[in-house]
């Protein structure tokens, strides 16, 4: 199919020029447009100082280009070998600037050697960077609509009923590197409305109903939620990648990779317990898991002595753990982070003054194999410890003060988490997909509290499995730098407020037999407030009474005799059980 | 390594050389799992490695027994090399076809020990890095004859002082002693401690003798406890039956008669019916006179703070 669509200011046109633009410099080489269509990029392309040249099997476009004087070619790239041969004799030795693939990958029914074909050509003629522009399937409106059960193929937009292939994100990268090319830059066209945005009234895609707000809500965080063309430019590499199937070849990388990713977060200024936090872990029963030690802000030297600290592990460990380094942003930074770069099926966080007990990792698997794709939780408990530094030269700078407290409740209630945060955050794991596949994270925007935050959003999305099992000791620190010290009330109390307006701002999936527990808590407060009410009645008629009292004659004359006793006693017995009543 | 401590000049058979001492690491098996020994393996060995690649410690040697009615391994040869490397220049494995208990498992690898130092733990256990050298930067000081570990997740209560790290009694999960402390001693008492405060009625006894035991808190070791949904370490069965026992043991052995009689009149008034059969032991066995003999009657080592053979600064009992 030949399209004559318009380039306009900021289109997917406009996004592929700006490409070539930005990569290549050699003004007045060649721009050559591959399956070029009515060329809408030729003026611009001609205007910035490159010559173009146009080419397309079907000649209606070719002869409109040549007719607006640019340069033209018959060619077929179903068949590559005979048309980049013709091409290179078309070129006459001419240098080239960038080659475009504008609509056109989706049109073929095997891409790839003709990608291939294209980068051996490309590096015939010194290398010349690749812009290409796909239409993204995975666009948040084709999702809903899937889940309405509609496939709306039309003549021209994301369901062209022209194309051959459909791409995703992953599968363009991953389709580009098989053909070797490296993406060198990137220029995504989003549109908050698709061509696909119909019928308006569907309750799925409509955005102000509560479905719709939810369903749009779950993938936005992503890169391509709402990307409605992906523009890329790519270099040609001298030799493809592997030539295996795509399928073969992505199985193996979800095989290995670890049950659970641990993000170890530190500053590296607590090198002892940093030490701790990573013996704990090495001394796990289950050892499917690795280490991403993300190092925040560090003090000049730090790096280099928490890498020290990892190789002097046995190397059975040391190999599963990579250091990082972080620099900015807030406490939320270093585990987004450390998430992207996570390989595992899980996600979990271990602070460096936190320890896990040995079978901590162990337990996040029970679960995930019993519940796969639900958050994970284990028991926890926390311990007071102190700075502490005596003249012994073994000291090492902190004392345990109490026996681990169990703070935290055994099972997870998640209206009772929406009050506050009853979950530490190395006792749960979430699926690692909640951040890849659906761009979820730590908010960055908060200073505190960023793990309740994520939690509520996690829990809410995945539901919740949990051991009671006591997984990891919390040690909070008596009087010494943490975040409940480094953070004052005010700047608590505003993320807390924080946290409930994201929340309050999207609709909110409740888990099962919420509605038992809101009613039970309906009821509580109705309860409550009955027995107030019932109890200001009492006061006040106790009220009167007494005034009745202290205002008669007989009680003025012997005020010192009746202190204690008589009605005054009467009436403190009529109140009391009613106190004590309220007080269980 | 210095090891002129005046009062015993006479009896170390110290190394005077420079050479950095020579180490033996002992651990003793019951029902062990290999997940759970090979763990131990990569500690300890890293540990040692360490430890000698700093000139800390000269010879090594890996001593292993097994009290597990079923061997694990079938040699010394099964422990993988992939695992210990070159930590060791000598590996033994001995299975002794029968429970001796830990302290009765120790004293018989103890009989071939020729090292100056020895490092005695438990197969539960995980060595951190630098360990070996922190403990045995510990010994540096020649009145020291023992020195614990800090015990990790689950720290254990007992105190001690944070200006000379002294601590009434190591553990035995995971100590190093000086070779001249375990022939001074002659080890562990399995005939009378056969599982629990073995460790406790040895301390006390190479403090008798004149050394000190400290606490290393900069020596880590991850020893894997676990604690029950109350945030308690539950005492298992055998723990229940034997430091019971030992109470009383301990009071008898360490001249607090008065203790003991107490201890006993508890266990055998109390409601669990473990307790009751272990008075009934001890009962024949004062019958019979089969009582310890009675040391430390100044009172000048053994400490009896309520349950407990130290101070504590807190307590994992539900309690």
């Amino acid at each position: 199919m030949t399209y004559d669509f318009a380039y306009g200011d900021d289109t997917p046109y406009a996004r592929a020029v700006s490409l070539v633009q930005h990569h290549c410099h050699h003004l007045g080489q060649v721009v050559i447009d591959l399956g070029c269509g009515f060329g809408a990029i030729a003026e611009p392309v001609t205007s910035l100082g490159f010559t173009y040249l146009g080419i397309d099997v079907e000649t209606s476009g070719v002869k409109a280009l040549e007719e607006r004087g640019m340069e033209v070619m018959v060619g077929d790239l179903t068949a590559p070998e005979v048309l980049l041969s013709e091409l290179d004799q078309q070129l006459a030795g001419r240098p080239v600037a960038a080659i475009c693939m504008l609509d056109v990958v989706e049109h073929l029914a095997n891409p790839g050697p003709v990608l291939d074909s294209v980068r051996q050509f490309a590096l015939s003629v010194g290398g010349p960077p690749l812009v290409v522009s796909i239409p993204n399937v995975t666009h948040v409106d084709l999702g809903v609509k899937l889940l309405m059960g509609r496939w709306d193929v039309t003549p021209t937009g994301l369901l062209d009923a022209t194309h051959l292939r459909f791409f995703s994100a992953a599968l363009l990268t991953e389709t580009m590197k098989r053909a070797g090319w490296t993406e060198i830059g990137s220029a995504d066209f989003e549109l908050q409305f698709s061509d696909q945005h119909f019928p308006t009234d569907a309750v799925t895609l409509e955005r102000n109903t509560p479905l719709g707000a939810f369903l749009t809500g779950v993938r936005t965080g992503t890169p391509s939620a709402l990307v409605n063309q992906f523009v890329r430019a790519y270099l040609p590499a001298l030799t493809p990648s592997a030539a295996d199937s795509l399928q073969s070849a992505e199985a193996p990388a979800e095989v290995q990779a670890p049950f659970l990713s641990v993000l170890v977060r530190t500053r590296g200024t607590r090198p002892s317990t940093l030490g701790e936090a990573l013996l704990s872990l090495a001394a796990q029963s289950c050892d499917d898991f690795e280490v991403v030690l993300v190092v925040h802000d560090p003090a000049p030297g730090a790096v280099e002595q928490v890498e020290n600290a990892v190789t002097e592990f046995h190397p059975e460990f040391a190999r599963r753990v990579r250091v990082v380094v972080v620099r900015g942003g807030s406490r939320s930074r270093p585990l987004n982070e450390g998430a992207r770069m996570a390989r595992g099926r899980y996600l979990t966080v271990l602070d460096d003054d936190d320890l896990a007990l040995g079978h901590w990792v162990e337990t996040f698997k029970t679960l995930a194999t019993r519940a796969p794709g639900r958050v994970l939780r284990t028991g926890a408990v926390q311990q007071v410890i102190v700075e502490r530094t005596g003249a012994w030269a073994g000291s090492d700078g902190y004392d345990v003060l109490s026996k681990p407290a169990r703070e935290y409740p055994l099972d997870f209630d998640f209206v009772d988490h929406l009050a506050d945060n009853r979950t530490p955050s190395c006792g749960y794991a979430v699926p690692r997909s909640l951040v890849s596949d659906l761009g979820h994270g730590w908010d960055e925007s908060l200073s505190v509290l960023e793990d309740w935050e994520f939690l509520l959003r996690a829990s809410s999305l995945c539901g919740v499995e949990g051991s009671h099992t006591i997984g990891s000791l919390v040690r909070i620190w008596q009087g010494g730098e943490r975040s409940t010290t480094l953070h004052d009330e005010q700047e608590w109390e505003e993320a807390r407020a924080a946290v409930r307006a994201k929340v309050d701002a999207m609709p909110l999936l409740l888990h099962r037999g919420s509605m038992t527990r809101l009613v039970g808590l309906m009821r509580g407060e109705e309860t409550a407030r009955s027995e107030n009410a019932s109890l200001r009645e009492a006061l006040e008629g106790t009220r009167r009474e007494l005034i009745d009292v202290r205002e008669s004659t007989s009680w003025r004359m012997t005020e010192v005799a009746r202190r204690a006793t008589g009605k005054t006693r009467r009436l403190l017995q009529r109140l009391r059980p009613r106190f004590l009543r309220r007080s269980r | 390594m210095s090891t002129d401590h005046p009062d015993h000049q006479a009896n170390t058979g110290e190394n005077r050389s420079d050479d950095p001492p020579s180490l033996c690491v002992q651990t003793v098996l019951y029902r062990s799992g290999h997940a759970e020994f090979s763990r131990f393996l990569m500690g300890i060995s890293t540990a040692c490695s360490l430890a000698r690649s700093e000139g800390v410690i000269g010879r090594t040697r890996l001593a292993v027994g097994d009290c597990s009615p079923e061997p694990l391994l079938s040699g010394p040869d099964a422990i993988a090399t992939g695992i210990i490397g070159d930590a060791f220049d000598d590996v033994s494995y001995l299975a002794y076809g029968e429970n001796l208990g830990s302290g009765g498992g120790h004293n018989r690898l103890f009989s071939d020990l020729n090292e100056e130092l020895v490092a005695v733990m438990n197969p539960d256990t995980y060595a951190s890095p630098r360990m070996v050298v922190e403990l045995v930067g510990a010994l540096s000081d020649a009145t020291v004859g023992v020195v614990e570990a800090r015990q990790l997740p689950l720290e254990h209560p007992k105190a001690h002082s944070p200006d000379t790290g002294d601590t009434s009694w190591a553990s035995g999960s995971c100590f190093l002693a000086r070779g001249e402390v375990i022939a001074a001693t002659g080890g562990f008492d399995p005939g009378l401690f056969f599982l629990y405060c073995d460790d406790v009625d040895f301390s006390w006894r190479v403090r008798l003798a004149g050394w000190r035991v400290v606490h290393r808190p900069s020596a880590r070791v991850f020893h894997d406890k676990r604690l029950t949904v109350e945030g308690v370490v539950e005492p298992g069965e055998s723990e229940v039956r034997y430091s019971a026992e030992a109470a009383v043991l301990l009071a008898w052995r360490y001249s607090r008669p008065d203790l003991a009689m107490e201890t006993l009149q508890s266990l055998e008034s109390s409601s669990d019916a473990r307790h009751r059969d272990v008075a009934a032991g001890l009962r024949a066995r004062l019958k019979a006179g089969n009582i310890p003999e009675p040391l430390d009657p100044e009172h000048g080592v053994a400490m009896f703070v309520d349950a407990d053979y130290a101070p504590h600064r807190f307590s994992y009992a539900a309690r």
